[in-house]
């Protein structure tokens, strides 16, 4: 590496208050950072100040208040597969947290770190998405929420300022939900997602109501395939099969991978749609199960 | 940063820290870039801990953090102030050896036996939480850690009969 | 026998390592160590113009940053060929070379120095494809001839048998195919890493992680300009090697070597994974073109196989690998018609080198798919097409080489037990009832026979030299040029050692290897180190224990050759027809008579002049896989593996477990996951993020069958073990794939895209 030797001050943040003051002076937040340390080591970012958040009691915990569960950005990984709630409640929030990374790195890696890092596979943005979760968060200007796929802006670029962080996900729970992700890579663990895909559908009087698909990897960021969702919508599901096939080959034409050393995009496409209609397909029979 | 500007400011680049290793307290002043990793085997000659990616992909680093398997090359020191930390000097009790320590001699499960600290380390932190793990809960446990001599069969043998379920 | 040889025993080393007590090299510190670091080029193929270190040199802390002006002695680090600068000077030809090294007081004051040193580049053209490499046009890695090369071509071997070209209107059907294989990564899991420091007499002494201790002698005393009496290498434990610390080390070592003797203290060289991935050798990828032709009964009538391979832009220890390619790219069947012909070529690629299975995966791969093709074609079972053809005491290959009958029992008995453990012909159908019935999942069910050539072959100097020595209190000490790296090299010399002294286990106790203690005994590779080094340590041991008896021999009122060792009890004893003396006492009564109880075992492979054998010995092994496809995704599932392995005498049955099932994993990987990726000399998955080995979600059900067909040679029988543990797998897994999906696998790793677009191919 032709790089100077980067230093960096370190600060620990105890409140919320505090840790808006230091990123505002240019501070960098650290929560797990477990992607943090590889993106300086590599050279990629180049911070002043380490603003260690692991410890602001405000940002942790799982909570479910009011038919709407609230997951503190500080929430591991671990603590996402261990979590009753979580997995009873959202379960396809549960499919994506076992399948990312390693129990090693879910020990430590926070759901705000995952989403904040905005890494175009980033594992827990499909789920959320289609779950309708929101983002609130936290800066000078006191507290905002936005959708969590508005988060993101492009390859490793939030809609978050430089004073703000990521206070907490909210997910309004809706019970006749089914939803389910699906995840491509290369091996069985350890995997950095090819593709992932997420749907989730509510389905009234057997026609779909309301349905969303996200697909991961695939475009800059975590990308909702409207076109397809709009196909979907009001269909009959008695056609499932044939429905699902089709709104499979729209989401696939909305999906723009790359390629890489992962994969090349023809065979991503393709896998956008073979997923997509899987995922869809398991949401439906969750979503039955509901009923 | 320049040089001026780190020496200008020398007390943000460095924190002390208080961490409890093996069950001993220990008061260093460390470096704020310095990884976890490189503390435990240089300062406090702890060279069970392993590098062997630098990234969180293989777990030779693998320590227990309060009570929590992790990899030690992710992690910057001033980071795990105030913690606990167990490496695999601290895992026998008086010389008498932890039993994954007895089940992986026995079972064979040892070769090169690099990536052995960090899989017992996971292991242990395993069975301290779930004492009778199934075996997908064993092959699950260990999925972050990388072995590339033993094809994983012996070491879960081993996991098996330190848990008790194994003959 | 004494019952040591085939229990089930702990290894020596055990203990430590679970306590974390054992000092791999990068865990050792000597005072006043500085660390090395190599400064790589930027591009794989270009001049150098100027290298500016002054600015390196002036930071403080830096106390030696050195050039290939600075090597004393010759700069060759090379092992087949002479070929490889320890740090080039004039010119680039692949981004592993090194340009300069430093010492320093810090990792990070050595990576400044790194930083600072000015390098003027000029690329030119080079060349990053070796079918590229063979054009008339392509650009020269080597002057032409230098080292044997034509042109670009290292190594050109070319064997006939009988009439290959006319043999082709006599068969009733053939197959054609050209089959690809990739670098593959040894990621061993304790990168790369050498410390030098002087010696209190003058000596270097360089502790390493490697495989040939013997080697890195060469290379270091070589750049050195020093006698090889004067450096010593010792070997440090291992984390791994699998053929990636066969060579690799000379370079290495010299290096730390180098930076040891300008500095005057202890040098410690260590890889980080990133550097290690991006520089030491791979895997050679293969390209072979496989025609294959029989008759309607399935016999074969004629094959001919032309492969070619990248070498990268130094030889390595290529050239032997190619040999055992050419050897062995035949496959175990009697063929009446045969053509090999395999070329080694240079490009400015990073090199290739020994890797577990050294050439013979990948020319298995080929022949084994073949075979089960030319079943399919024919609709015959592919376990009746290769019974039928399985090469029989007699079989003469394309190089002559006459099948003696120990090795051709052991192949068919092999064989014949893999067919019946995996239950194949039974598995057979149910898979394809289960195939009928299901549509997008398929299963498969694949197998590979193979013949793994023990030890280095005819064409190389093949000994071993061990000492055995016996202490005052029967305590005994082994010295061998073997290496430890994980495979139980420790426990089966005390095994062997132990077993023919006749004396517990416990009192023997195998010293780490040191040039310094026994003479070249050739590397730790080619599954030779029991059958041949191991053989060497029974010899020292036979000979340490006659000694005895003929010190003793009068205390029994016997002839030396009337006594024999026996355990009982968990003691050793010397016994005659009538009288029974502990070993301890014998040993005893030898030193007050003043004797030498210090035995010397020399093994030296021998080849008939004027024969054309090309390995002494062979360890047969079938390998059974069943596999999943997800015809939809192309993803592939193994779901079990039965490895029936002879390996002539089980010495340590739980190392051998222990191996095979790593062996099969590795293979596994080699199938499905693994491929190093090149574009124009770089690589583009240089960590382990993007280069995949299996975790321990991605074992199947690894199905274990140790067979003992003895050969003669090996102490007590043995063959070895490390690499045909290997070698059948991923041709296995490729032929089950291509019986899940109906089509035939000709490029490995099969990937899920590779798959899928297979069978989406329009």
């Amino acid at each position: 590496m032709n790089k100077k030797s980067l230093v960096y001050s370190y600060v620990r943040a105890t409140t919320i208050e505090n840790c808006i003051l230091e990123l505002s002076q240019g501070g960098v937040p650290i929560a797990g950072g477990t992607d943090l340390m590889i993106l300086i080591r590599d050279g990629i970012i180049s911070p002043n100040k380490l603003v260690d958040i692991s410890k602001i009691k405000e940002l942790k915990g799982i909570h479910e208040e009011n038919g709407t569960i609230s997951l503190g950005a500080l929430t591991t990984f671990s603590e996402l597969v261990e979590s009753k709630l979580v997995r009873e409640k959202i379960p396809v929030l549960y499919e994506s947290a076992i399948n990312m990374g390693s129990p090693l790195i879910r020990n430590v890696a926070t759901i705000g770190g995952n989403i904040c890092n905005a890494s175009p596979a980033c594992d827990s943005a499909p789920p959320l998405i289609v779950l309708g979760a929101k983002a609130k968060i936290v800066g000078n200007n006191g507290e905002r929420r936005i959708d969590v796929e508005d988060i993101f802006k492009g390859v490793r670029k939030t809609a978050l300022s430089k004073d703000e962080i990521l206070h907490s996900i909210e997910v309004k729970i809706e019970g006749r939900l089914g939803a389910s992700f699906l995840k491509l890579g290369k091996r069985n663990a350890l995997a950095i997602s090819v593709i992932s895909v997420a749907t989730s559908l509510i389905v009234e009087n057997g026609a779909i109501k309301d349905c969303k698909i996200a697909l991961g990897a695939v475009a800059p960021v975590p990308l909702r395939a409207k076109k397809a969702e709009e196909f979907l919508k009001g269909k009959d599901v008695s056609n499932a099969d044939k429905v699902f096939s089709e709104a499979s080959k729209i989401a696939m034409e909305e999906s723009c991978p790359i390629t890489d050393v992962r994969a090349c995009d023809v065979y991503r496409k393709k896998m956008v749609e073979v997923y997509t209609k899987r995922s869809l397909l398991n949401s439906l029979n969750r979503a039955a199960v509901r009923a | 940063m320049n040089l001026d500007t780190v020496l200008a400011k020398k007390e943000e680049f460095e924190k002390k820290i208080r961490i409890i290793v093996n069950g001993r307290e220990v008061e260093m002043i460390i470096p704020t870039t310095e990884r976890l990793l490189d503390t435990l085997r240089n300062r406090l000659g702890l060279t069970s801990v392993k590098e062997g990616c630098s990234s969180g992909e293989c777990g030779a680093c693998t320590i227990i953090l309060d009570g929590k398997a992790v990899c030690s090359c992710l992690l910057h020191t001033v980071q795990v102030d105030g913690s606990s930390i167990v490496t695999l000097e601290g895992l026998a009790d008086n010389g008498k050896l932890h039993p994954l320590q007895e089940a992986f001699i026995k079972a064979g499960a040892v070769q090169c036996g690099y990536c052995t600290p960090g899989m017992i380390l996971t292991a242990k932190a395993l069975l301290d939480k779930n004492p009778k793990p199934t075996e997908e809960e064993i092959i699950e446990a260990i999925s972050g850690n990388l072995c590339r001599c033993t094809g994983y069969v012996k070491i879960i043998e081993a996991i098996k009969i330190a848990s008790g379920a194994a003959k | 026998m004494n019952g040591i040889v085939g229990s089930r025993v702990t290894r020596p080393d055990a203990l430590d390592k679970v306590v974390g007590n054992t000092k791999y090299t990068g865990d050792l510190k000597y005072p006043g160590m500085l660390y090395g670091a190599l400064l790589h080029p930027t591009y794989a193929s270009a001049l150098i113009k100027r290298i500016d270190v002054s600015k390196a040199k002036k930071i403080d802390g830096v106390h030696a940053v050195l050039t290939a002006k600075d090597i004393p002695g010759e700069n060759n680090a090379g092992t087949a060929k002479p070929d490889q600068p320890a740090l080039v000077e004039k010119r680039v030809r692949h981004m592993g070379d090194g340009i300069a090294l430093v010492a320093a007081e810090s990792p990070e004051l050595a990576r400044a120095a790194l930083n600072a040193i000015e390098v003027e580049y000029e690329p030119i053209p080079g060349v990053y494809d070796p079918l590229e490499a063979l054009k008339p046009d392509a650009p020269l890695v080597h002057e032409d001839g230098k080292y044997g090369n034509k042109g670009n071509v290292l190594v050109h071997r070319h064997y006939e048998k009988g009439d290959v070209d006319s043999s082709w209107k006599d068969c009733d059907v053939i197959v054609e195919n050209v089959y690809r294989t990739p670098y593959q990564e040894h990621a061993f899991l304790e990168p790369e890493c050498a410390l030098a420091h002087l010696g209190d007499n003058g000596e270097m002494i360089v502790e390493a992680s490697l495989q040939c201790p013997f080697y890195a002698r060469q290379a270091t005393a070589r750049v050195l300009g020093w006698p090889l009496s004067k450096v010593r290498i010792v070997q440090a434990p291992v984390g791994g090697a699998f053929g990636g610390k066969e060579d690799v080390p000379s370079e290495i070592c010299a290096r730390a070597a180098l930076l040891a003797l300008k500095t005057g203290k202890p040098v410690l060289k260590v890889r980080n994974r990133r550097e290690s991935l991006t520089t030491h050798t791979k895997r050679h990828p293969f390209i072979i073109k496989h025609k294959l032709g029989a008759k309607k009964d399935g016999r074969i009538v004629a094959v001919d196989v032309e492969a070619v391979s990248d070498q990268g832009a130094y030889a390595s220890v290529g050239p032997y690998v190619l040999y055992r390619a050419t050897v062995h790219a035949h496959g175990v069947y009697d063929i009446p018609n045969i053509r090999v012909d395999t070329k080694l070529v240079y490009t400015n690629n990073i090199l290739t080198g020994a890797f577990r299975g050294f050439g013979q995966p990948q020319v298995a791969f080929a022949v084994e798919s073949q075979i089960e093709s030319l079943a399919n074609k024919l609709g015959l079972d592919p376990m009746e097409v290769r019974r039928k053809n399985l090469a029989q005491k007699g079989s003469i290959s394309h190089m002559g080489h006459v099948l003696k009958e120990t090795d051709a029992y052991a192949l068919k008995t092999t064989f014949e037990y893999a067919v019946e453990k995996s239950n194949w012909a039974i598995r057979k159908k149910e898979i394809e009832e289960f195939n009928k019935k299901s549509e997008k999942i398929k299963r498969g069910l694949g197998a590979a026979t193979i013949m793994y050539g023990v030890s280095l072959g005819r064409e190389a100097p093949d000994t071993a030299t061990s000492i055995v020595q016996i202490a005052e209190d029967a305590s005994v000490t082994v010295a061998h040029g073997g290496t430890e790296m994980g495979q139980g090299s420790m426990t089966v010399m005390s095994i062997i050692a132990a077993e023919e002294l006749g004396v517990p286990l416990k009192h023997v106790h195998v010293l780490p290897t040191d040039t310094a203690f026994v003479q070249n005994s050739g590397p730790s590779v080619a599954s030779r180190v029991t059958p041949v080094i191991g053989e060497s340590v029974r010899l020292a041991a036979r000979n340490a224990r006659l000694a005895l008896y003929e010190l003793v021999a009068s205390e029994f009122n016997s002839k030396p050759d009337e006594l024999h060792p026996v355990i009982e009890n968990g003691e050793g004893y010397v016994v005659s027809k009538d009288k029974k003396i502990s070993f301890a006492e014998c040993v005893r009564i030898a030193y007050r008579k003043g004797g030498c109880l210090t035995g010397l075992g020399h093994k030296k492979v021998h080849f008939e002049e004027r024969s054309n054998q090309q390995y002494f010995a062979f360890s047969p092994a079938t390998h059974i896989a069943e596999v999943e496809v997800d015809t939809e995704t192309g993803k592939v599932k193994v779901l079990k593996i039965t490895a029936v392995n002879d390996v002539g005498k089980a010495l340590n049955p739980v190392g051998l477990e222990g191996q095979i099932q790593g062996g099969v994993l590795q293979g596994l990987g080699l199938a499905t996951m693994e491929e190093v990726i090149f574009k124009e000399g770089k690589i583009l998955n240089p960590d382990f993020r993007d280069y995949l080995i299996p975790t321990s979600k991605d074992m199947p059900n690894i199905e274990v069958h140790i067979l003992e067909c003895p050969e003669p040679e090996g102490p007590f029988g043995a063959k070895g073990i490390g690499e045909p543990s290997l070698i059948p797998t991923p041709a296995a897994i490729a032929n089950a794939i291509s019986h899940a999906i109906g089509m035939r696998v000709t490029e490995i790793p099969a990937t899920a895209q590779r798959i899928f677009l297979m069978l989406n191919k329009k």
